[in-house]
C-alpha cells in the first residue's frame, strides 16, 4: 500500500488548500493519475497517484493542509480496510482544535505506581491530549514564570528540543504584543457588529509575506519618460501583418521586454540577487523576466524564461500561453518561478500617471511602466503632441546606486526610442 | 505554640500535614519570604520518615548486613553471626527520630511556626486547631496524606494481625510471617524477614507487581524462592480464623504474624473541607490543576492526598511546587517522569515508559559488567527504551545499586536526552552505572562490552 502525502513541492510552500478531489473511495486509479488538485499560494498543484490500485481518500475538499499531511492511500481493498476515516488522518486539524485552554498540565508520569487518573488536573482540563514536548526542567520552569505556552513554540534544539533562547524570544514577542491593545481589539470594542473578518486567500497571504520581505530592502527609485511615438507607430503598423503571419496579437510588452533585456545586459547588476549573509551580489547570466499579472485571486508573477534567446514573436507567444494558463488555472509552479528581473506593466490597468513598484525579492530591481498618454512635448523648440510612456526603476540601493539607475534608464529609453532597434523584431 | 483563647494568628501560608508533601511546601514558602505555619497532628516527617520508606530501608539494610555476615562460600567467607533484634529495633526507631527532629530543626531555622495539632478549616481563610488556636491565612496547602482502610477479611489487632506500620515496628523477629500484598511489601518485607530468619509466606492475590514489566520482577522473585519464601500468587484468601489462613485453592497457612498492607485512602476526615470550595474526585482525592491549586483559589494540595502515584518521591516534588504556587509563583507540576525504586534483592528501579507505540528497548546484562562480576552481582540488567528519533523514553534496572543509576536516567528523560547524550557521556569504571551507557550504545547499534547480533 502506498501513502499519498502532500509532498514538499519546493518554493517554500508549506501549506495548501484542497480545491477539488477527482476520485472517490474505492475508485480504481492508474499510476500518475491525478487524484486531487491543491491550491497553493503559487499555483494549483495536481496530486498524482504513486501507483495503480484502489484509492481511499482522506483529504477533504475545501480544507487546508500542510506539507506531509496524508491525502490518500492506494493499495488493494484488503490493505485499505484498516485505514482510519478522514477525520482521524488529518494530523494538523485536531492539533489546532485541541489547543489546550491551559497548557502544560502535569504530564502524566509514566512510571507511576498505579493508573494516574487522580493526579490529572481538575475537571476543566481532563481528557485533553498532552502533546509531548522536548525540553528541560529549567526551560519548563522559565516558561512557567514568563507565562510562555510551550505547546505553541517550535524548539530550535536537536529534534525540536525547546531551548532557553526559544522561550525568551517567545516571551519578548508576547510582551511586545501585549503592551498595547491591538487594533482589531480596539475596533471590536466599538464596531464588533459592523466588522467583517475576511481571511486572506493563500495567494493574498503569499503576496503579503512577499511584500513584507520586500519592505525590508533599502530601495530608491528612478523615474523618467520615454517618447514612445515610434514604438506606437511600429506596433500599430505591424499588428495586422503579425496577426496574419504568426496568428498572434502584437502588443507593446514583448518589445519592452526585449529592450529591458538589452539594457540589463549592459547593466548586469540589475539582473541579480543580493546575499546579505556573505555580502555578495549574485549576478545572473540568464534573463528570466517575471511579469506581474493581475488575476481574480490577486497579483501573480509569470516568468518568460531565457528572454534573451527568444524573438519578439516567441516572447509574444510565451506571454499568450502563460496568460491562458493563468486564467484557466492550469499554470504550474515552474511557470512562476526563477525570475531574474521583474517588469510590471501598470499601463494596462487603465489609469495613473507614475507608480512606484515594490521589488519582487530576491530580485535586485523592478521596472514599472505606467500608462502611455498623449502629451505636449518640446521638440526642436516647438510643442508637439507625442506618445509618452513613463517608467519607474526601483532598485536595491545596497547593490546599485542612482547613477547606475539613470544609466540603465537612459539605455532603456534609447532602445525604445530607436526605430532601428525596434525594427529588429521579426 | 498557641494558647487557648488567644486571638487568631495571621500567617501568609499554612500547611496542614508535615509529611513529604507538607514540610517541603512549608520550607519553600518560607524561602520565598512568606510567614508560614505548619500543622501536624502526629510526627513531623509524616508516614515516609516515621512509618514507611525510611523504616523499610533501615530494616532491609539490617537484614542485608546480617545476610552478608553469614558469608559466601564462593568468596571464601563463612560465619555464624548473631542478631540482637532489640538493638536493631532501637536503631530503626532512632533513624526515624533523627530524621523527624531534622525536619523540626529545619523548620526552626526557617522561622516556620510548628503546631502539633489537628487542623480543620473554618473557611477559605481560617483554620481551627485542636489546641484552640485559630490561624487566619492567605493561602493554605493541604498535605494530609492517607489513612489506612479497614481490610475486608482480617481484623487488625496489633498483636497477631498487623498493618505495615506495626510490622515495621516489631522489636522481635517472628518465627513465621504471612505477607498479604501484591506490591512493595510482597517483595521487600518477604526477603527482609527471610534473611532475618523467619519462615515467610507471601499471598499475592493479583500476582507480585503485576503492574510492572515482568522482565524486571522475575529475578527478585527467583531470589525469594532461593531464600525459601513460599509464594502463592493468584490464589486469594478465602477465610481466616484462629491464626489459620485458608486460600481459595484449599491451601492452609498458619503463622505467628499476618502482615497486611491495607489500602491507603485519602485523609480528609475532620478537615472541614465543607467550609471551603475544595472539591474531591470520585475516589475522594482532592482535585487540583497543574499548579496544584484546588477548586478553592486560596487552597493548594500536594502529596498522596491528590492521588496517584502515591509515593514520597512524588510528594517531595509536589510540596515544593505547592509552596511556590501558594507564594505567588506561576509554578506547575510538570515533571516528565517520576522514578520508582524497589528495595528488592536485587533492587529494581524504573523511570518513564518501557513499552508503547514506536518504543524500542535494548537490554545490557550485568553479566557483562566488570564491576558486577567483581561484586558477585551479575544477576540483572539495564533496559533502555527509546523512540524512533532516539529520544530516551524509559529505563528499567534490576541489579545491585539500581537506585543510583536511575537518578541519571531520570535526569536524561527530563532533559529530553537522546541515546547519544548518555552513550557519549563518560561513566566511571568499574561501576554499575556503566550499564546505562552500555545499554545506550547497544540501542545505537554499537555496543562495546556485549554483543548484539546485527538484525537484517
Ligand atoms: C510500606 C510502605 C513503603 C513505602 N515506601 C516508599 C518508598 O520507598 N518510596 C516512596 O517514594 N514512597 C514510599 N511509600 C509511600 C509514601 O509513604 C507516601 O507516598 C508518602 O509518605 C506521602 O507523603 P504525604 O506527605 O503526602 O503524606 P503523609 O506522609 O502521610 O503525611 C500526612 C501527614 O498529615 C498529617 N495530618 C493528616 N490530617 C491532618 C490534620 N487534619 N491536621 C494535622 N495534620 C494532619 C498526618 O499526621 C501525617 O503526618 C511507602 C508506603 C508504604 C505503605
Amino acid at each position: 500500500m502506498e501513502i499519498v502525502k502532500f509532498a514538499d513541492v519546493g518554493e517554500g510552500i508549506t501549506e495548501g488548500h484542497v480545491q477539488k478531489i477527482l476520485v472517490k473511495d474505492g475508485d480504481q486509479v492508474k499510476e500518475d493519475q491525478t487524484l486531487m488538485q491543491v491550491e497553493t499560494d503559487k499555483a494549483v498543484v495536481n496530486i498524482p497517484s504513486i501507483k495503480g490500485g484502489t484509492v481511499k481518500v482522506v483529504a477533504k475538499e475545501n480544507t487546508d493542509i500542510k506539507v506531509g499531511d496524508i491525502l490518500a492511500y492506494v493499495g488493494t481493498p484488503d490493505e485499505l480496510k484498516n485505514i482510519p476515516s478522514s477525520a482521524a488522518a488529518q494530523p494538523n486539524a485536531p492539533k489546532a482544535a485541541a489547543a489546550p485552554s491551559k497548557p502544560n498540565e502535569p504530564s502524566v508520569p509514566e512510571a507511576a505506581p498505579k493508573p494516574q487518573a487522580e493526579s490529572k488536573p481538575a475537571a476543566p482540563h481532563e481528557g485533553e491530549a498532552h502533546a509531548e514536548i522536548l525540553t528541560t526542567p529549567f526551560v519548563r520552569k522559565l516558561a512557567e514564570q514568563l507565562k510562555v505556552d510551550l505547546t505553541k513554540i517550535k524548539g530550535t534544539g536537536p529534534n525540536g528540543r525547546i531551548m532557553e533562547v526559544d522561550v525568551r524570544d517567545a516571551a519578548k514577542e508576547a510582551s511586545d504584543v501585549l503592551k498595547k491593545p491591538r487594533h482589531p481589539e480596539i475596533l471590536a470594542e466599538k464596531h464588533a457588529e459592523e466588522i467583517e473578518h475576511v481571511p486572506l486567500s493563500p495567494v493574498r497571504k503569499a503576496i503579503a509575506k512577499n511584500m513584507e520581505a520586500s519592505w525590508t530592502i533599502p530601495r530608491a527609485s528612478h523615474i523618467d519618460l520615454i517618447d514612445a511615438t515610434e514604438l506606437n507607430r511600429i506596433v500599430s503598423e505591424s499588428k495586422d501583418k503579425f496577426m496574419k503571419q504568426f496568428n498572434i496579437k502584437l502588443t507593446f510588452l514583448p518589445i519592452l521586454i526585449k529592450a529591458t533585456v538589452a539594457a540589463l545586459k549592459d547593466n548586469p547588476h540589475f539582473n541579480a540577487s543580493y546575499d546579505p549573509v556573505n555580502r555578495e551580489i549574485l549576478v545572473k547570466h540568464y534573463y528570466n523576466i517575471g511579469l506581474g499579472a493581475e488575476t481574480k485571486d490577486g497579483l501573480k508573477v509569470i516568468v518568460v524564461k531565457e528572454a534573451d534567446k527568444k524573438s519578439i514573436v516567441q516572447i509574444a507567444r510565451d506571454l499568450a500561453d502563460l496568460r491562458d494558463k493563468l486564467y484557466a488555472n492550469t499554470i504550474t509552479l515552474d511557470d512562476m518561478k526563477d525570475s531574474s528581473f521583474t517588469i510590471t506593466n501598470a499601463g494596462s490597468l487603465g489609469g495613473g500617471f507614475i507608480g512606484i513598484p515594490m521589488i519582487n525579492p530576491p530580485d535586485v530591481a523592478i521596472l514599472a511602466f505606467s500608462m502611455m498618454k498623449d502629451m505636449p512635448v518640446a521638440v526642436d523648440g516647438k510643442v508637439e503632441i507625442r506618445k509618452i510612456l513613463p517608467f519607474t526603476l526601483t532598485f536595491d540601493h545596497r547593490v546599485v546606486d542612482g547613477a547606475e539607475a539613470v544609466k540603465f534608464g537612459n539605455e532603456l529609453k534609447s532602445y525604445i526610442e530607436d526605430p532601428e532597434f525596434l525594427e529588429m523584431g521579426d | 505554640m498557641g494558647v487557648v483563647g488567644s486571638l487568631p494568628e495571621e500567617v501568609d501560608v499554612v500547611v496542614i500535614g508535615g509529611g513529604a508533601g507538607g514540610y517541603t511546601a512549608a520550607i519553600r514558602a518560607s524561602e520565598l519570604g512568606k510567614s508560614v505555619a505548619l500543622v501536624e497532628a502526629d510526627k513531623l516527617g509524616g508516614s515516609c520518615l516515621n512509618y514507611t520508606c525510611i523504616p523499610t530501608a533501615t530494616l532491609i539494610n539490617i537484614a542485608n548486613k546480617f545476610q552478608y555476615a553469614k558469608g559466601n562460600k564462593d568468596l571464601g567467607i563463612t560465619g555464624t553471626p548473631q542478631i540482637d533484634f532489640k538493638k536493631a529495633h532501637e536503631y530503626r526507631m532512632n533513624v526515624s527520630k533523627k530524621l523527624s527532629s531534622g525536619v523540626e530543626s529545619l523548620c526552626k531555622l526557617h522561622g516556620i511556626e510548628v503546631f502539633n495539632a489537628m487542623g480543620s478549616f473554618l473557611s477559605s481563610n481560617s483554620l481551627q486547631l485542636s489546641d484552640g488556636v485559630t490561624l487566619n491565612f492567605k493561602k493554605a496547602i493541604i498535605s494530609t496524606g492517607t489513612k489506612l482502610a479497614q481490610p475486608e477479611k482480617f481484623k487488625i489487632d496489633g498483636v497477631k494481625v498487623l498493618d505495615h506500620k506495626s510490622t515495621l515496628s516489631l522489636d522481635y523477629i517472628p518465627k513465621s510471617i504471612v505477607i498479604v500484598n501484591d506490591d512493595y511489601a510482597a517483595i521487600e518485607f518477604s526477603s527482609m524477614f527471610a534473611k532475618l530468619g523467619s519462615k515467610v509466606y507471601v499471598i499475592s492475590e493479583k500476582g507480585i507487581f503485576s503492574r510492572l514489566d515482568q522482565d524486571l520482577v522475575a529475578i527478585p522473585k527467583k531470589k525469594l524462592a532461593d531464600l525459601g519464601v513460599e509464594v502463592y500468587e493468584k490464589d486469594p484468601v478465602k477465610s481466616y480464623s484462629d491464626g489459620k489462613i485458608t486460600l481459595e485453592s484449599g491451601k492452609e497457612i498458619t503463622a505467628d504474624i499476618i502482615a497486611l498492607s491495607p489500602e491507603r485512602v485519602p485523609y480528609t476526615e475532620g478537615l472541614g473541607l465543607e467550609n471551603t470550595k475544595v472539591q474531591l474526585n470520585e475516589k475522594g482525592f482532592i482535585k487540583v490543576d497543574s499548579h496544584l491549586q484546588t477548586t478553592d483559589p486560596n487552597i493548594y494540595a500536594s502529596g498522596d492526598i491528590v492521588g496517584q502515584p502515591m509515593s514520597a518521591t512524588k510528594a517531595l516534588r509536589q510540596g515544593v511546587i505547592a509552596g511556590e504556587s501558594a507564594s505567588g509563583l506561576n509554578s506547575e507540576f510538570d515533571n516528565v517522569a517520576i522514578p520508582e525504586t524497589i528495595l528488592s534483592d536485587p533492587e529494581i528501579a524504573i523511570v518513564g515508559k518501557l513499552s508503547g507505540d514506536g518504543i524500542k528497548t535494548v537490554k545490557f546484562p550485568f553479566s557483562a559488567s566488570g564491576r558486577a562480576i567483581a561484586d558477585d552481582a551479575t544477576e540483572g540488567f539495564v533496559k533502555i527504551a527509546y523512540d524512533e528519533n532516539g529520544v530516551v523514553k524509559g529505563v528499567g534496572i534490576v541489579g545491585e545499586n539500581a537506585d543510583v543509576a536511575i537518578g541519571e536516567a531520570t535526569l536524561g528523560i527530563e532533559m529530553s536526552a537522546m541515546l547519544e547524550d548518555i552513550a557519549d557521556t563518560i561513566h566511571p569504571h568499574p561501576t554499575m552505572s556503566e550499564g546505562l551507557e552500555e545499554a545506550a550504545e547497544g540501542a545505537l547499534g554499537r555496543p562495546i562490552d556485549f554483543y548484539i547480533a546485527p538484525s537484517h
